[in-house]
């Protein structure tokens, strides 16, 4: 697959402050892509330079390896799907859908065909007629979607498109939104702050924080195996433990040396060591490699939650685990090697 | 603390329930203010007062006419007036003892020519006490009124009256048309600036608001009289002196400048808050910036051109101040008739009024039709 945007150099600052900091970024065509961060990031202004509507201070825009710095977006092949939908009031849903073809002059009978198959494609048969203020969220959303898409554009960009739909709403969405980019084989870029959203959806993700990518891979790549210590704590709840790389496949930390899978970090390095809640198994105490007190559990309906502190080090070690002991008890906690993912040391509070 | 929690709820009770009472005097002042002079214009429109005839020397008049109006007010036929409250008719002359209490006052009318060709105070035996009457006052014998639309029938026959209220409707749908082709670009960039040169540009638009009316549009008379500001840099310049007061344009040009504001204000208010978003969406589609102003932006800012509309178009079609000041008799505004009516026959003014309120009702209704339908339904496209 070929790249279809390439994003080079580029910065950004509003009033002096960086938003964009010598942003690269290279996305394949027919992908599904998520640019995933906390607000501020930077994810937004990437979407918009790549839509047209935000000008980058320097670096080059490619798309389809033609520079596109100077295209104004009515001339680019790129739709978006805007926030709060921008869809137009004085319109109804079928001139809504029909806007772009219409701009392009294309025939009253062939626009006909093409809005009512948009309208089957997002579910909103026999709407073509409501106002768009009689619809709610979820079919603003769904009529955003396809007004962008009937322009057939090779890439869709959509900003936060789910973020004000509740979370049923919002599940149903993320599948079928996803069905749509595989039937349609658009190039979708998605910007979201919302990880559980961007694992379930993405092909790529593209983790970002103050306005630089932490890191860019597959959700299971992201999940797994986080590169830094921001990505390991955006990306769901994790432990993230100072320790020491003693020898490759060996790591300390908590006062026990542990077996892993990673090397090539050196000899007596210091180390930042992430393991997910889920993964630390609870034992009787006798068992465990570490042991430690539990403060609190909280039920949270598929396992339990608990806080428990770590006896040598008195680290406060989140587990998520199905079975559950009660505050005051002391419980012994096991990792499997595989479980025990180790990143680059980092000064502390990066 | 807790007692805190507690006392907040009532607190906000006795707030709102001062905030509504705070409300009260309004409406008060709403009926009264609003609606009894309302009421009182629209009552003065449909009746004729029974009022004292007043008969000129040289006053255009039939002999039927007169007694008609002495009938009006109450008078009797005698064959010999004598008694205070008759009349009595020959040939061409009316005699008329008016209804006074502690004085005999007999007139004798004699019409000729259609015209009151004399005007006589007689004694009692019938021997001329002064002929060299201009003008005599008869008196009230009844009170009271009478339900008539003689006013709008009077209006409708007149083709003067006709001619200037259409005057009227033309000179304002023309200044309303000139301030929404200049209001409305004005209010689109205005819209579009950065804040800094906004706030200060949108404060010179208001400026002029803050200056007395009247001494706006003598401003504008300075400028243009004949001996005026324009007149004499063009003379200055060696170009030939343009006669340009007392013309409709005249009026025309001072009206667009004092009801612009009023134009570009709710225009400007729409659009800045219309949701920028939107126009990216519509780029995002393919329209340029033209097919955006023109599908997008426009549509949605009917709201603000219908309340511009209605500000500029209202005031201007019952100016009085501005033909008066500006214009000629061949710029003559309803509003200068109505104002000049309501000097001696406040009732025909009234009617007026009432003619052209109903005009303008007509109109807002049509106006915010259009409105709603251009919101919700959507036809520009």
């Amino acid at each position: 697959m070929s790249d279809i945007i390439r994003l080079e150099d580029i910065s950004v600052a509003f009033d002096g402050e960086i938003i964009l900091d010598k942003l690269n970024l290279n996305i394949r065509d027919k992908e599904f892509v998520t640019l995933l961060g906390p607000s501020g990031c930077g994810k937004t202004t990437t979407l918009r330079i790549i839509g047209g509507f935000q000008r980058q201070d320097s670096g080059n825009v490619f798309f389809d390896n033609q520079l596109i710095n100077d295209i104004p977006p009515y001339k680019r092949n790129v739709n978006t799907v805007f926030q709060k939908y921008a869809l137009f009031p004085h319109l109804n849903v079928y001139e809504n859908i029909a806007f772009g073809l219409n701009i392009k002059k294309v025939p009253k009978s062939e626009i006909a065909p093409l809005v009512d198959e948009m309208l089957a494609l997002v579910n909103l048969r026999g709407f073509g007629n409501r106002n768009i203020q009689s619809l709610s969220g979820g079919q603003q959303q769904r009529v955003a979607i396809a007004r962008a898409l009937i322009n057939k554009p090779h890439v869709l960009l959509l900003d936060e498109p789910l973020g004000a739909l509740d979370l049923k709403l919002r599940k149903e969405m993320q599948i079928e939104l996803k069905n749509m980019q595989i039937k349609t084989g658009i190039t979708f870029i998605y910007v979201t702050h919302d990880q559980e959203e961007a694992l379930t959806m993405s092909d790529t993700v593209v983790v970002m924080n103050k306005g630089i990518i932490q890191q860019i891979g597959t959700p299971q790549d992201i999940y797994n195996e986080p590169t830094n210590s921001f990505v390991a704590d955006f990306i769901g709840e994790s432990n993230i433990i100072p320790g020491t790389m003693v020898k490759d496949l060996v790591v300390d930390f908590c006062g026990h040396r542990f077996d892993c899978v990673d090397k090539g970090f050196g000899e007596n390095v210091p180390v930042e060591i992430v393991v997910r809640p889920e993964d630390v198994k609870v034992t009787e105490p006798k068992d465990g490699q570490l042991t430690g007190k539990v403060e609190s559990s909280i039920f949270k309906g598929v396992h339990y939650e608990m806080v428990v502190e770590e006896d040598n080090t008195h680290f406060k070690w989140i587990i998520q685990s199905t079975q559950t002991a009660q505050p005051g008890e002391t419980i012994g906690m096991l990792l499997y090697p595989s479980d025990i993912h180790i990143m680059k040391g980092e000064s502390k509070d990066a | 603390m807790r007692k805190q929690v507690e006392n907040k709820p009532k607190e906000r009770q006795v707030q709102s329930a001062g905030r509504s009472a705070f409300g009260y005097p309004y409406v008060v002042f709403a009926i009264v203010f609003i609606l009894a002079p309302l009421f009182l214009i629209v009552f003065y429109s449909i009746t004729l007062p029974k009022s004292p005839v007043s008969i000129s020397l040289g006053e255009k008049c039939t002999v039927d006419a007169i007694v008609d109006k002495l009938e009006f007010i109450g008078y009797t036929e005698e064959a010999f007036p004598g008694n205070a409250g008759t009349y009595s008719v020959t040939e061409d002359t009316v005699s008329i003892v008016n209804f006074r209490e502690n004085r005999f006052e007999c007139y004798s009318v004699r019409v000729k020519d259609g015209m009151v060709y004399s005007l006589t105070e007689l004694n009692k035996d019938g021997s001329v006490f002064d002929d060299t009457m201009a003008s005599v006052k008869v008196l009230n014998k009844e009170n009271g009124f009478v339900f008539t639309i003689n006013h709008f029938k009077n209006f409708f026959s007149s083709t003067v009256y006709i001619e200037v209220f259409l005057r009227s409707i033309y000179i304002a749908l023309i200044s309303t048309v000139v301030c929404l082709l200049i209001g409305y670009p004005t209010a689109y960039i205005l819209a579009n600036m950065q804040s800094r040169f906004r706030n200060f540009l949108s404060v010179l638009f208001v400026l002029p608001m803050w200056m007395n009316f009247l001494l706006r549009t003598y401003a504008w008379r300075n400028l243009l009289e004949k001996s005026g500001v324009l007149n004499s840099f063009l003379s200055f310049l060696g170009l030939p002196e343009q006669n340009l007061m007392y013309t409709q344009g005249a009026v025309i040009l001072c009206m667009v400048y004092n009801f612009l504001p009023f134009m570009i204000l709710p225009i400007y208010n729409t659009l800045s808050k219309l949701d920028k978003s939107m126009i990216e969406a519509s780029h995002d589609l393919g329209a340029n910036h033209y097919q955006t102003l023109i599908k997008v932006v426009l549509p949605n800012s009917v709201p603000g051109i219908v309340s511009g509309i209605t500000m500029t178009f209202v005031p201007s079609i019952t100016a009085f101040a501005v033909s008066r000041i500006m214009g000629g008799t061949e710029s003559m505004m309803i509003g200068e008739i109505i104002e000049r009516q309501f000097k001696y026959d406040p009732w025909f003014g009234s009617a007026i009024s009432v003619i052209i309120m109903i005009l303008l009702l007509i109109s807002m209704v049509f106006l915010s039709k259009y409105d709603k339908e251009e919101t919700v339904g959507g036809g520009l496209i």
